[in-house]
């Protein structure tokens, strides 16, 4: 086994390689759509790169402000970068997110390594991350929490490194990695001082303050902090960038929390104690919190691929349960107090992030908390291979492992798209291609920003679908501030009917009820991939 | 004496237990009912409705085939089965005991079964356990988990074993701190909160 891994150089090519075949395979089609995010991200990252300005004309901007929040700067500037080499379009504002999530898997062995696993144990760490459907569906789609992640891991990396090297160069990239993570995703601000305390803490022994080389190297280290903490500061005091994001997902806003809290008005004494807005509040969040610790979320049904009721994913892979169960036995008879400390510190402090906001297990905000997992699996591993020796067993484990890929992939490419296509807001690609290579046919076209199979109960952004798709549009956009005067972004209703010229009315069956089509002709069907209609393309003479 | 005091900090610290022995009747009547909970529990776990959403997203998957071979190994009866095995262990949840309850009259009101705090001793006591080697609780808990699913109730009548076996694994998780001190306070500060609970309980209208 020793001489299999002799030569990690190659088996840390071949985890990358893995990776970046299965985030990149069909990158533009699954997710089914671009998100809304995804999409202003390219059209932002575009804006920057034609006038170093974002769609609100704020030049370099460093909060981007959106749909109701203000979204981090970091994935838009990846973009930027993204968008230079490979032009506008869906892969450039993909391409960032799926190639450092493949770049994480790399990094990963090395956190791993740092904490004193064996290479073995580490590189199976990284290939269990390369092929980890939580981590490939974010990867994929373009978020956030993805860059966040990869730069978390490599400055708790480097910081572990420079606690035993002691290299000046070594603490600033892991500054630098640090305050990335902060920039580039909100649940990274609340988790990456904890870790950075607890990591201080853990190896205070190392850090001998009185040592000038040390000391230097860690004031100058603060220096760069300061130059990604000042403008965090400035923003998080004078703007409502960073705030607004806590308030908007804060758990305070739950109405299941608001309605049982006080606000103040105690009728009574014994009120004012034994039902004490502090203690609800208290238990209303430790539910949230325990919600995480739950062993059908994280082998059975937790990436919310399909509704309530069918066969899902969990956080991890089902044929991940024995190894890893093995895993937290190995962890816990190990010796090392410093990697044990870790780990446990990262099971608790894990979900600390997502339980502060309003939704119950978010896999997203949860994803903070891979390492964890990733520790244990990695451990299983090495303790199997040094222990138990039945190597009869890995090709039946492989087997299993394809063939809960196999699994992953119709969940994933078959399933989710039939059940939750309208989340990713599919359907705006193709109206708006369609209404930008027609744009010369039309006098007025209104798009529905109201849609959805069992009623019109999403609200969309169509407008930001026309920006990407119509480059006609963006340019005049860019220029102008302003969308082609002919788009409309409503509901198709009698009015909207009545206006003079060749209209063309996009909206969803619900907007042409008992098949009143105001008079014109259906020319086009978008169609959902659960076979359900999703848009009408009526042509009005 | 002593044995006294440690059934008076239970008591205090995990109020379920003293709600359960004030409310003997409602438990009596669910075990009353066990053998009709079983048997309408074993008829709806082989339901059309259940197998009807496995069926779905078989005609659903993979080849255009409705009923090709790939989609049969991987949605079938045993998929179902998969189903409720985790739904058993979501019975495992600390959320149940330690924060919610499950929902029912036989959860004690507007308060959490175990302490809250105890929560945090639960994983040292987890860890302490697997340490030693010592896996009876934890095979125990899952036992009563899976017993509760199959009698298809999910309430405290069924699943108090699993709250006694989680008190005592964090009461073992605070016995890990080596300090002294530290521990009587945090006997102490638990015992305090307890006191807190069961003003909730019994003092708030």
């Amino acid at each position: 086994m020793k001489k299999i891994f002799s030569k990690p150089l190659i088996w840390i090519i071949f985890v990358f390689l893995i990776a970046i075949v299965i985030r990149f395979f069909k990158l533009i089609e699954y997710p089914v759509s671009l998100s809304m995010d995804e999409v202003s991200i390219g059209i932002n990252a575009h804006s920057i790169l034609k006038t170093a300005k974002d769609e609100h004309g704020v030049f370099f901007p460093l909060a981007f402000k959106s749909v109701g929040d203000f979204k981090p700067p970091v994935n838009v500037y990846l973009t930027v970068v993204s968008e230079f080499i490979f032009g506008f379009g869906e892969f450039s504002v993909k391409f960032p997110a799926a190639l450092i999530g493949s770049m994480t898997c790399v990094v990963f062995i090395f956190l791993l390594r740092s904490l004193a696993i064996s290479w073995k144990g580490a590189i199976f760490g990284g290939f269990w991350l390369a092929l980890l459907p939580w981590h490939i569906h974010f990867s994929k789609g373009g978020f956030e929490a993805i860059t966040a992640l990869f730069f978390l891991i490599t400055g708790t990396w480097l910081l572990i490194e420079w606690f035993s090297k002691k290299k000046l160069h070594i603490l600033i990239l892991s500054v630098i990695s640090f305050s990335l993570s902060v920039w580039a995703y909100h649940a990274e601000r609340f988790f990456v001082p904890i870790i950075v305390i607890f990591l201080l803490i853990r190896y205070r022994k190392d850090i001998n303050i009185r040592v000038k080389n040390i000391r230097n190297q860690i004031l100058i280290s603060l220096a760069v902090l300061l130059v990604f903490a000042i403008p965090f500061a400035k923003l998080a005091i004078f703007t409502p960038a960073i705030a607004q994001r806590a308030a908007v997902t804060s758990i305070l806003r739950e109405q299941s929390l608001i309605q049982s809290l006080h606000q103040g008005s105690y009728t009574n004494l014994t009120q004012r104690i034994f039902d004490n807005d502090t203690y609800l509040i208290f238990r209303h969040w430790a539910g949230k919190y325990m919600n995480y610790y739950d062993l059908r979320f994280w082998f059975w049904k937790g990436l919310e691929f399909t509704p309530p009721g069918y066969p899902d994913l969990g956080l991890l892979l089902l044929v991940d349960l024995p190894l890893f169960t093995y895993g937290i036995y190995s962890l816990v008879v190990s010796k090392d107090k410093k990697l044990k400390g870790f780990a446990l510190f990262y099971l608790i402090a894990g979900p600390l992030p997502a339980s502060f906001t309003m939704n119950e297990q978010h896999p997203l905000r949860a994803l903070i908390w891979i390492p964890f997992f990733g520790i244990v699996m990695a451990l299983g591993f090495e303790r199997f291979a040094e222990k138990i020796k039945k190597w009869w067993l890995l090709p039946i484990y492989l087997i299993l492992l394809i063939a809960n890929l196999i699994y992953f992939s119709d969940i994933y490419m078959r399933q989710f798209p039939r059940f939750y296509s309208e989340s990713w807001q599919f359907g705006y690609r193709e109206v708006s291609k369609y209404a930008c290579t027609h744009l010369n046919n039309y006098d007025h076209i209104f798009i529905s920003d109201t849609f959805g199979s069992l009623g019109p109960l999403n609200t969309g952004t169509p407008y930001l679908y026309t920006l990407f798709y119509c480059p006609k549009n963006l340019e005049n956009f860019i220029l102008t501030g302003k969308q082609l005067p002919q788009i409309d972004f409503r509901r198709p209703n009698i009015d909207s009917a009545k206006e003079k010229g060749r209209l063309l009315l996009v909206g969803t069956p619900w907007d042409y009820l008992e098949g009143n089509l105001y008079g014109g002709r259906i020319i086009e069907k978008v169609i959902y991939p659960s076979g359900i209609d999703a848009f009408w393309l009526v042509e009005k003479q | 004496m002593k044995k006294i005091k440690n059934i008076l900090f239970a008591v205090v610290v995990a109020p379920i237990f003293l709600w359960l022995f004030i409310h003997p009747g409602k438990v009596l009547s669910e075990w009353k009912n066990i053998p009709s909970y079983f048997s309408s529990n074993i008829h709806s776990l082989t339901s059309t409705d259940k197998l009807s959403k496995i069926n779905e997203e078989r005609w659903n998957a993979f080849g255009s085939e409705r009923e090709d071979l790939l989609s049969k190994v991987y949605y079938n009866k045993g998929t179902a089965l998969m189903d409720d095995l985790f739904s058993a262990l979501s019975y495992l949840s600390p959320r149940i005991y330690f924060q919610s309850g499950e929902g029912s009259s036989l959860s004690p009101p507007r308060i959490e079964p175990i302490a809250i705090p105890l929560f945090l001793f639960w994983i040292l006591g987890l860890v302490d356990l697997l340490r030693n080697k010592k896996f009876k609780p934890i095979l125990l808990a899952l036992l009563f988990a899976l017993t509760t699913y199959i009698f298809g109730q999910r309430n405290m009548a069924f699943l108090f074993p699993i709250a006694i076996i989680y008190l005592f694994i964090s009461l073992r998780g605070i016995e890990v701190i080596k300090s002294t001190k530290f521990r009587k306070t945090i006997y102490i500060s638990l015992f305090v909160y307890g006191l807190y609970l069961l003003g909730r309980v019994f003092l708030l209208k």
